[in-house]
């Protein structure tokens, strides 16, 4: 039975970590073209999955700080693609604005919290947190945004679209998964837990993206400025005549 | 989260959260699509009701030259019919065989109503081009109406070109003339209005045209009402005319109350 068991998680994690070239597949067999930068911003982001999956799972059995540093960097990475994805695609507004301070004082928070809260030990709970509700936020910012300044073209069959659902979903299911990782580290349960969500939700994420990646590219809804002159009616009323009163 | 901890245990806090957040997600992306849909639906039925107006428009636009038509066949057939078979009568086969003196006096006669035929056919053509417009222009047309308008006595009417040195194209003049003599004719048919003075000036690439007066008018509401409604043909006109000019027209009072305000915004195009 518990062989089983051990083997079916083994089975899941390949899975998982085969999973991550999935979007890349589907990005070749129908994006190849596409030169948008909100596409260009998700294949990088693909790439640095694989490339990350590839080298947690040489390194996880072998070095263990190095993997941690896998870790770190992949938080700031992985928001930081998000981030620029984000103000690529969504409409001219306060929030496009905020981004970019948002995402600046993410890192630097970030590596405060690494250099002086975390210290490197670990698992950084706070860090992972904060960026799952800015990067829900951004996600919730952006649906709001294009339902308020959306035109007749159903966005639900839109790449950025999906790509905002998925990291949606991806972050939600995630949320919980991280904010208890670090107090949780030692909980055997726990960890076994941890593995299935977050395989699961990987999963999730890398055939959501190569949904999105059969999509269609939309160009942001762009604000209508309003050329009508403010007309006076003293620009029309001729000064000889006299209305009566 | 740590009280949540030691009474559900690690596990339901972890699951119970992690499923609470999906659901969550699924539940507004299932809002985003069904309002999107909504917002679909709402913009097909505003394009049906829109081609719906279309649609009247076009109907009011041909049954007014049908009206006019007839008019015209009216008038033809009333008017120049009858004076023509008088003449003709006078110019009968017997007339040769009359005195010269009764035989002048029927020439005379003919001649006459051949002139009062002349006449009339010119009235009629006339009314179908405005001799003035074509020949000197939208502002000297206007000018020559409000003239008209003025002779009666009943009401004073005045019009006034504030920037008239690049003109409209002559298609654009015809119809602007056409929509200010709809107007005119309505002002002075319901308005009971003491006076009526047009202004015209140019901002930009358009051309604004303003009547004032100071009768019963009616509001954008109102115009929007009649232009849905089955009556009001003038006013279905006066809009096809303006789709055509893809111009905009705009019924108000001012502040005051006091008079009524038509603005009429006109693109340029280049005079040929």
């Amino acid at each position: 039975m518990k062989e089983n068991i051990t083997a079916i998680l083994k089975y899941l994690l390949y899975t998982g970590i085969f999973s991550t070239t999935l979007p890349l597949v589907f990005y070749l067999l129908f994006k190849k073209n596409s030169k948008e930068k909100s596409l260009r911003v998700i294949l990088f982001y693909i790439l640095y999955c694989i490339f990350n999956e590839a080298l947690s799972f040489y390194l996880q059995s072998i070095h263990s700080e190095t993997f941690l540093i896998l870790l770190y960097s992949f938080t700031i990475l992985e928001f930081s693609f998000f981030s620029l994805f984000i103000f690529v695609i969504i409409p001219d507004s306060v929030v496009k604005q905020i981004i970019p301070y948002l995402w600046l004082s993410f890192i630097i928070f970030y590596f405060i919290d690494l250099v002086f809260v975390n210290k490197g030990r670990g698992f950084d709970s706070i860090a992972m947190g904060i960026e799952c509700i800015l990067v829900l936020s951004m996600c919730i910012s952006y649906l709001f945004l294009i339902l308020r300044k959306s035109n007749n073209l159903f966005i639900y069959s839109t790449f950025e679209f999906w790509v905002v659902i998925t990291f949606l979903i991806y972050f939600s299911g995630t949320f919980f998964l991280y904010i208890l990782a670090e107090s949780m580290r030692d909980n055997l349960a726990f960890r076994k837990q941890y593995f299935i969500i977050n395989i699961s939700f990987n999963l999730l994420k890398n055939l959501l993206l190569s949904i999105a990646m059969t999509m269609k590219l939309s160009n942001t809804v762009k604000q209508q400025k309003n050329t009508l002159p403010d007309l006076d009616d003293d620009f029309f009323i001729s000064e000889n005549v006299n209305f009566p009163n | 989260m740590s009280f949540l901890q030691s009474t559900l245990g690690v596990s339901s806090v972890l699951i119970l959260g992690t499923l609470g957040m999906f659901f969550m997600a699924i539940t507004l992306v299932s809002i985003v699509v069904f309002h999107q849909r909504r917002v679909i639906r709402f913009n097909k039925q505003i394009q049906k009701m829109e081609e719906e107006r279309q649609q009247m428009l076009l109907r009011a636009s041909i049954q007014f030259q049908e009206e006019e038509r007839q008019r015209i066949a009216a008038d033809l057939h009333d008017d120049a019919g009858p004076l023509l078979a008088t003449a003709r009568l006078y110019l009968n086969e017997n007339l040769i065989h009359q005195e010269p003196a009764t035989q002048l006096q029927a020439i005379f006669s003919a001649k006459q109503i051949i002139d009062d035929s002349i006449q009339l056919i010119r009235n009629i053509s006339h009314s179908l081009m405005p001799p003035t417009l074509k020949n000197f222009g939208l502002e000297a047309a206007i000018k020559d109406q409000f003239e008209k308008i003025n002779a009666s006595g009943s009401i004073n009417a005045s019009a006034r070109f504030h920037d008239n040195r690049q003109r409209l194209s002559d298609e654009q003049e015809l119809l602007v003339f056409r929509v200010i003599q709809e107007l005119v004719t309505n002002i002075l048919k319901h308005s009971s209005a003491g006076f009526i003075h047009l202004t015209q000036n140019a901002q930009g690439n358009s051309v604004f045209f303003r009547v004032h007066h100071d009768g019963r008018g009616i509001l954008q509401q109102d115009f929007e009402k009649m232009e849905h409604g089955s009556t009001g043909l003038g006013l279905k006109n006066i809009q096809s005319r303006i789709r055509v000019l893809k111009g905009k027209i705009t019924f108000e009072i001012d502040n005051t109350h006091t008079y009524y305000k038509v603005t009429i915004e006109v693109p340029r195009l280049p005079y040929k």
